[in-house]
């Protein structure tokens, strides 16, 4: 029973790896550390498995948000700063309806196309709180510009990505109806 | 673009940035009293969150380090080892049986110390949702007592039902002892006994530590509880400054 365990962990590992390592190296952009908390999500990837639970996602969606978490928690520890995470084990984070039939793939392309798309700093802004950790107010120190504008920044540029990236795929009976 | 204010949706301008985490806590506070009572902002704070998770996967693949696979094979294997599987719950050794288990291979040899430190980052892991599970269910129970400990600097909470033999110990503050000490918790019975209920293990670059303390017999039997600081690996009996106790 536990050398199968293993055998399937490894074989967990051997095609997720690459995705996990990619996401620590993108964040902490230095080898070792990433090495080091890609480590660290396996490990817990083997302790908590049983709390995975298939219908709220895929596997590697579960590892990689492990992955950013104990990425945060390490820029954290540094002192970076002390700061919350949303909850996303919410269940209300579960309820909207898989918006695009399309394979994983493809809708990751299309997100990434849609990033790309974005003002270069709108895009810079969200990229420095989701990958860097940083709070607002550390992004307008970090840019040297008024907070206000950091804060229109992410405003603008995730109503623009939910706009690119989910709105044309919802169908009309599941779309929310709210046009801010 | 109006400034955050208390107005009702105000918080609906943050919802993005409160996807992204870039929030202070007190700005995520608001934001989710505002969800909470918003269906709204719920449906599009759950959007938002969805972006939030697909930028998960826009990081491009990369292969790690060879090491790195057979550092954690080596970890599983020790991990996996039949014999150390014994305990009820058939998943993982005791607390005690995991440091004996580190201490074992450290002393095995020097090729063995970066698997021990992985061994131990695993079973702290084990250990750390055991004792949270343990907290909780004890927690459950009518019966469950809470003794709150402190002393210098130090805060404690010890969560135990008197017809277990079972405790769970939260402390903070308590301060490196370094390689060659240990904290090392003790039961102590009425007539004077001291009973090891195991050893604290700190956790690195946190003022915050558990255990799960297990003794022979349920918690009523014992009049008392104690830390003291042990040599590393533990003592049978208590040599060491007391840091703190109480009464059960």
């Amino acid at each position: 029973m536990a050398a199968r365990n293993q055998a399937a962990f490894l074989a967990l590992y051997d095609r997720y790896a690459g995705r996990v390592y990619g996401l620590c190296l993108r964040m902490l952009q230095d080898p070792a550390a990433a090495e080091e908390v890609s480590q660290e999500t396996f490990l817990k990837l083997w302790v908590r498995a049983g709390q995975f639970d298939p219908s709220r996602g895929a596997l590697v969606s579960w590892l990689l948000t492990i992955a950013r978490r104990t990425a945060l928690d390490r820029f954290r520890r540094e002192a970076r700063r002390p700061r919350l995470q949303p909850d996303d084990s919410d269940d209300r984070l579960h309820q909207i309806p898989d918006p695009s039939s399309e394979s994983e793939e493809a809708r990751w392309g299309s997100l990434r196309l849609a990033l790309q798309e974005l003002p270069e700093d709108q895009r810079s802004a969200i990229e420095l709180a989701y990958y860097q950790g940083l709070s607002h107010r550390e992004i307008a120190e970090f840019l040297d510009i008024p907070l206000g504008t950091v804060k229109t920044r992410i405003r603008l540029g995730m109503q623009r990505l939910r706009r690119l990236w989910l709105q044309p795929e919802l169908p009309r009976s599941i779309s929310s109806g709210i046009d801010v | 673009m109006p400034p955050t204010t208390q107005l009702p949706h105000a918080a609906e301008a943050l919802l993005g940035a409160y996807a992204l985490g870039a929030l202070t806590e007190a700005e995520a506070l608001q934001v989710e009293a505002h969800l909470a009572a918003c269906e709204q902002c719920a449906a599009r704070a759950a959007e938002f969150q969805q972006i939030a998770k697909g930028l998960l996967h826009l990081a491009p693949e990369v292969e790690p380090p060879a090491a790195l696979r057979a550092r954690l094979k080596a970890a599983l294997d020790q991990d996996a080892q039949p014999a150390r599987r014994s305990n009820p719950a058939g998943r993982r050794l005791g607390w005690a049986g995991a440091l004996a288990a580190v201490a074992l291979l450290a002393l095995n040899s020097a090729q063995w110390v970066r698997n021990a430190s992985l061994q131990a980052q695993l079973e702290s892991l084990a250990a750390q949702e055991r004792a949270g599970q343990t907290a909780q269910a004890l927690r459950s129970y009518p019966s469950s007592q809470v003794v709150e400990l402190e002393a210098e600097g130090i805060r404690g909470t010890l969560v135990y039902d008197p017809g277990f033999p079972l405790a769970v110990l939260y402390i903070w503050g308590l301060e490196d002892p370094g390689p060659r000490q240990a904290y090392q918790a003790w039961l102590i019975s009425a007539d004077g006994t001291r009973t090891s209920g195991g050893l604290l293990e700190l956790p690195e670059e946190q003022g915050f530590a558990w255990l799960v303390v297990r003794a022979n017999r349920p918690l009523q039997d014992y009049s008392g509880f104690g830390l003291t600081l042990e040599p590393a690996g533990g003592s049978p009996l208590p040599t060491g400054p007391r840091i703190l106790g109480s009464d059960l």
